[in-house]
């Protein structure tokens, strides 16, 4: 059984789709997108995600999905795959209730609409108003259309260097040799040309002559980070771990902690990379504070299991990594890699703001993931009294810790605001969260101080508590949707979230209920 | 006193006003999501009661840490954190008042000695262009006309003007207004009223739109005719077109025919205005003057390049234009709208013949003008002579639902969730405006003066950035609405402005001030860059790079955020205190199981 199950999960992380050999060379033609140069095949990604939701349409990875349009660059206005998500918006483009994306040619038909639509959000926005839901689909479906409409122009293929800091030019907008040179490349990579790698190699040589050794290995090193997908196989290799974790036997003991460690390779491989290639910490937006801050979970996880010799919570651990990759996958966060607004960049108070946060909140993150560990046991009656004591000391102690790194880092937060706006504290929305999750924290450490809290109600508090971190986190951009942290927001995955919290709900009931039966016995 | 100092010290008490500010926190968060921040701001946290909740948060801390005095050495770690906590409540509390925040703007090129801080003042230019600042609050204020200010002749002169004499001090004759009113943030209403019913029909109809799915709750009257506004029977909820049409069927359509008519309103001439063969030069009977080159447009709209025909998307407003010719065989220009006659008397233009001839186009829709061309989401309105009422709404042309307007009912569009209802149906509306509160934060201030005595009490509002003439039998002044000014020890020039953008993209990746400051007093000059994240620093001020305008042509203006904080050391040590004492509480902590 254990056998079956190990090769089961070894299959699972092996299936990682692997980007097609055909692609080749083509995925390292700089482009620059975004403010940025980048490789094709990130940009071919970049661009397909952002319209379709997806890395590759119809079997094609987005490379080759890309590339396959460029000698005729108008027909992508047919491909279906605008994603359409609202409804009233997929009523009003004439969408099926089963489809979730069009093409550019059929919202063509209903552009008026859109555009009013769009046009009703951002009078809403100079207003100082927050655009409805429908509306801000509206506006990401029209974003999502202006591209497509500009990959068929040929405009948004700027592949042409340009010296110093210029805008790059387009091959279907230039008279140029070059931009024969790259038409001709296009043509035949479309016949199959066998002169075709000849051309690429020489097209990526001459375009690199013009750009710094620094750009040339960013593009290599972004490349390889698109090809790798090294938060994916992070999250298998965590889901691998959890499930070896489980069983109490020495051999899948082993191989769980070496998932674990792959895992976390992985993991501190695709954070160093994004460090790399964007040259600033990987702690700027939403997914990326996610990804760090499950990156130092694993990291506290790590430390417990070998300084306090602590391995029963490596599952728990586990577990709540592959939640959080899960999460920041699920909710409607930018995973590209993007350039900064001014305000974020080059500062070097908000990096280390943002990095003692991720901690704290790691450490509640965790404390939340052995809480539940500990009322699932405890309810169930399989805790011995030792097992019950330590497993609270660990929750305790987690949420002291994390508690100093929020105060810190709230400050931290304060002092970033002052050097950045004059001001240190102003009661901003996500300040107001941070300090609510301050005091709920230390209200919850104060009842368990003066021995109102037992070991039960410690657990519960601490996965209580956390709905704090989560308010403070996502809901104050995504729900609140206002204040001076709105970079980094936006509106939908609600879904996810309620089922998180419909999931605590019949949890806590459920650990309740069954501990006052086991009580009673 | 011990025992209420034990009480007030007590855990208990911790949890208890945590769980109470936690209560009210949440609730301030969901009310500015809702309201705004400058509401929230306002309601909570710049209120008395918020510092004294906060306080009452000290005092609970204060006496927890009394209460366990002598101190033990294991309790070290608990003792630095609660007093670098308190050090940081009370220097917040202390200082909150103790800071200067205000903004700069300059243009390049410009210097200046004062920031503009929150708060509003009155401002009275009197006939010397001389200005004096008055409290702005609901009360009397007093205008002071001495000789010199009532002195016009004084030559324009930017340096004198902001000379702030004291009213006071310089006898004088003095006026008193009051201050009515305060909006914070006011707009201009539309206040549609049903008029004398022997007065010409004009028929308006008030329709409310609801939508939750677009976020749409609007309203808007759609009059026929409407002095101030030659769209009147159009206006945009959210993206839908709400219009009022006549309805009636094609071949009763009226041909265009423009009627001329003398002083007195007895008509003289009336000319088919859509005849293919028009003379080109038609006499007006009589009167010595001609109409020339007239020519219709069925779908007219004005353009820089004078009349046109923009038949997309709109309900049509047929015109004619034409050229009047005097005797003498001079010319102007004329325009006649059909569902706007008013045109003519808000655009007189330079009318030297005086001709006190009146022309009006009697015409309905273009035959070929169909609401099915209409791109987009519609409802129109349609009446009939009868005073019947009914509705039409279309997505992209087709209709959706149609049917007779029942006052007060609500009907469906058709479309997404959009209902809408008419609530007011009037035949012969007037127009009038209003000044009222507006929930809009972008909207200007205003404030209503009276003057009490005069036989006309007549009420004027102020609103922010437009002066007011005010006249009085003393003189006429200009009232305005201007934020507070202080003058800074030091003056700023600011020498260029740029934006720099991330290379082939619109996005700003950094702005940038060139900026020189000079403290004439110390004799100090600076030259620094100011950017996002890096402000410059002098004498206790900080200049951060907060905003800027840039015109696209000429020069730009950069605007800083000037702040001064004297309690930000405390707060840093006090925090340094805290975290430090939490480490040394965590180190030596033990955790006491129940």
């Amino acid at each position: 059984m254990t056998r079956k199950i190990l090769l089961l999960c070894l299959f699972c992380l092996l299936a990682v789709p692997c980007q097609a050999a055909v692609s080749g060379d083509i995925a390292l033609i700089p482009v620059q997108n975004h403010g940025r140069i980048k490789p094709f095949s990130a940009f071919a990604h970049d661009t397909l995600q952002f319209i379709s939701g997806k890395d590759a349409w119809q079997g094609q990875n987005a490379t080759e999905f890309l590339m396959g349009f460029l000698a005729k660059p108008q027909d992508i206005l047919k491909v279906p795959f605008i994603r359409v998500d609202h409804p009233s918006l997929k009523q009003l483009l004439g969408v099926g209730e089963d489809e979730h994306a069009v093409s550019a040619l059929q919202i063509e038909g209903s552009l008026a609409s859109l555009e009013a639509i769009v046009k009703s959000s951002s009078d809403k926005r100079a207003r100082d108003e927050r655009p409805s839901t429908a509306e801000q689909q509206a506006e990401t479906v029209y974003q999502r259309y202006a591209a497509v409409t500009r990959l068929a122009s040929g405009e948004l293929l700027t592949v042409i260097p340009a010296a110093g800091n210029e805008a790059w030019g387009s091959p279907y907008f230039i008279n140029s040799p070059q931009a024969a040179a790259f038409q001709q490349l296009v043509r035949d990579y479309a016949d199959h040309s066998s002169e075709l790698a000849g051309e690429v190699g020489q097209w990526i040589s001459g375009v690199n002559a013009r750009l710094t050794e620094e750009e040339q290995s960013k593009i290599r090193m972004e490349a390889g980070y698109t090809a790798l997908k090294p938060f994916y196989r992070a999250s298998l290799c965590y889901l691998l771990a959890f499930i070896l974790l489980l069983i109490a036997r020495p051999l899948p003991q082993l191989l769980g902690s070496i998932a674990l460690t792959a895992g976390f390779v992985f993991h501190t491989a695709g954070l160093a990379l994004r460090a790399l290639i964007l040259s600033r910490p990987p702690v700027a937006n939403m997914y990326e504070t996610m990804i760090f801050m499950d990156w130092a979970l694993v990291l506290c996880v790590g430390f417990y299991a070998i300084f306090q010799k602590r391995r029963a919570f490596l599952s728990s651990g586990a577990l709540a990594s592959v939640m959080v990759m899960l999460y920041a996958n699920l909710l409607p966060v930018d995973q590209s890699l993007d350039v900064l607004a001014p305000v974020l960049r080059s500062s070097y108070w908000l990096t280390i703001h943002v990095i003692t946060i991720m901690f704290s909140y790691s450490l509640f993150t965790l404390a939340m993931a052995v809480s539940h560990r500990h009322l699932f046991l405890s309810a169930l009656g399989k805790f011995s009294a030792d097992d019950d004591k330590g497993s609270a000391h660990v929750i305790y102690r987690l949420l002291q810790a994390g508690l100093i790194a929020l105060g810190a880092g709230t400050i931290l937060g304060g002092v970033w605001a002052n050097e950045t706006w004059g001001r240190f504290w102003g009661w901003d929305p996500k300040e107001t969260w941070a300090f609510i999750t301050f005091l709920g924290y230390m209200a919850i450490l104060h009842l368990r101080y003066s021995k109102r809290l037992d070991n039960f109600a410690l657990a519960v508090a601490g996965v209580i508590g956390f709905l704090f971190v989560l308010m403070t986190w996502y809901g104050v951009n995504f729900v609140l949707g206002r204040g001076l942290h709105s970079y980094g927001s936006g509106s939908g995955g609600a879904v996810w979230i309620i089922w998180f919290l419909a999931f605590e709900a019949v949890f806590l009931a459920f650990v309740s209920l069954k501990k006052k039966a086991v009580n009673k016995s | 006193m011990r025992r209420l100092v034990a009480k007030l010290g007590s855990v208990a008490f911790t949890v208890t006003i945590s769980v109470g500010l936690i209560i009210l926190l949440v609730t301030s968060t969901s009310m500015e999501a809702a309201r705004g921040t400058s509401f929230a701001q306002k309601v909570f946290y710049q209120t008395r009661w918020f510092d004294l909740l906060i306080a009452l948060l000290w005092i609970n801390i204060f006496c927890s840490t009394v209460i366990r005095f002598p101190f033990r050495k294991e309790q070290s770690g608990f003792l630095i954190t609660h007093i670098g906590i308190l050090g940081i409540l009370a220097s917040a509390l202390v200082m909150k008042h103790a800071g200067i925040d205000g903004q700069m703007a300059l243009v390049e090129g410009e210097t200046a000695g004062a920031i503009k801080e929150a708060g509003y003042v009155l401002a009275v230019q009197y006939p010397n262009q001389e200005e004096s600042y008055l409290d702005l609050r609901q009360g009397s204020v007093q205008l002071v006309f001495t000789k010199d200010r009532l002195n016009s002749q004084t030559p324009f002169c930017p340096l004198q003007k902001k000379s702030s004499l004291q009213g006071k001090d310089v006898p004088g004759v003095a006026v008193t207004l009051r201050i009515a009113n305060i909006l914070e943030h006011a707009t201009e209403s539309q206040k549609v009223v049903e008029g004398a019913p022997a007065s010409a029909k004009n028929r308006a109809v008030h329709v409310r739109l609801k939508s939750r799915q677009m976020g749409l709750d609007a309203s808007s009257w759609l009059l026929e005719r409407d002095e101030g506004n030659s769209s009147s029977r159009e206006a945009m909820a959210g993206a839908v077109r709400l219009s009022l049409r006549e309805k009636k069927n094609i071949a009763s359509n009226p041909e265009p025919v423009l009627k001329v008519c003398d002083k007195d309103g007895k008509e003289i001439l009336s000319v088919k205005a859509g005849d293919k063969d028009i003379p080109q030069v038609i006499a007006v009977n009589k009167t010595g003057y001609s109409i020339k080159g007239l020519a219709f447009y069925p779908y007219a709209s004005v353009t820089p390049k004078g009349l046109a025909n923009v038949p997309a998307g709109r309900a049509p407003n047929p015109a004619v234009s034409f050229d009047l010719v005097d005797a003498k065989g001079e010319a102007i220009h004329k325009i006649a709208f059909a569902f706007f006659p008013d045109f003519e008397s808000m655009h007189p233009g330079k009318d030297k013949q005086a001709s006190g001839l009146k022309f009006r186009l009697e015409a309905g829709e273009p035959e070929d003008y169909s609401a099915a061309s209409v791109d987009g989401a519609q409802i129109s309105l349609l009446y009939a002579d009868a005073g019947v009422w009914r509705y039409e709404a279309r997505l992209n042309g087709k209709v959706t639902s149609e049917g007779d307007v029942v006052p007060e009912k609500v009907l469906p569009a058709g479309w997404m969730d959009v209902q809408f209802e008419v609530d007011q149906v009037l035949e012969h509306a007037r127009v009038g405006y209003d000044v009222v509160r507006s929930s809009s934060e972008q909207d200007p201030m205003a404030a209503k003066i009276v003057v009490p005595g005069t036989a006309n009490e007549d009420n004027i509002w102020v609103v922010e950035n437009r002066p007011s003439p005010l006249t009085l039998t003393q003189g006429t002044v200009s009232l305005f609405l201007t934020t507070k000014s202080r003058e800074l020890p030091f003056t700023v020039t600011l020498k260029q402005f740029r934006r720099i953008d991330y290379p082939g993209t619109m996005d700003a990746q950094g702005f940038e001030s060139d900026v020189v400051l000079k403290d004439a007093a110390r004799g100090v000059v600076l030259e620094k860059t100011i950017s996002m994240n890096h402000p410059l620093s002098y004498g206790g001020y900080k200049l951060f790079q907060s905003s800027y305008s840039d015109p696209g042509s000429g020069a730009k203006t950069s605007i800083f955020t000037v702040a001064r904080n004297p309690g930000i050391p405390f707060i840093y040590i006090s925090s340094i205190i805290a975290v430090l004492g939490a480490m040394l509480q965590f180190k030596g902590s033990k955790d006491e199981t129940v």
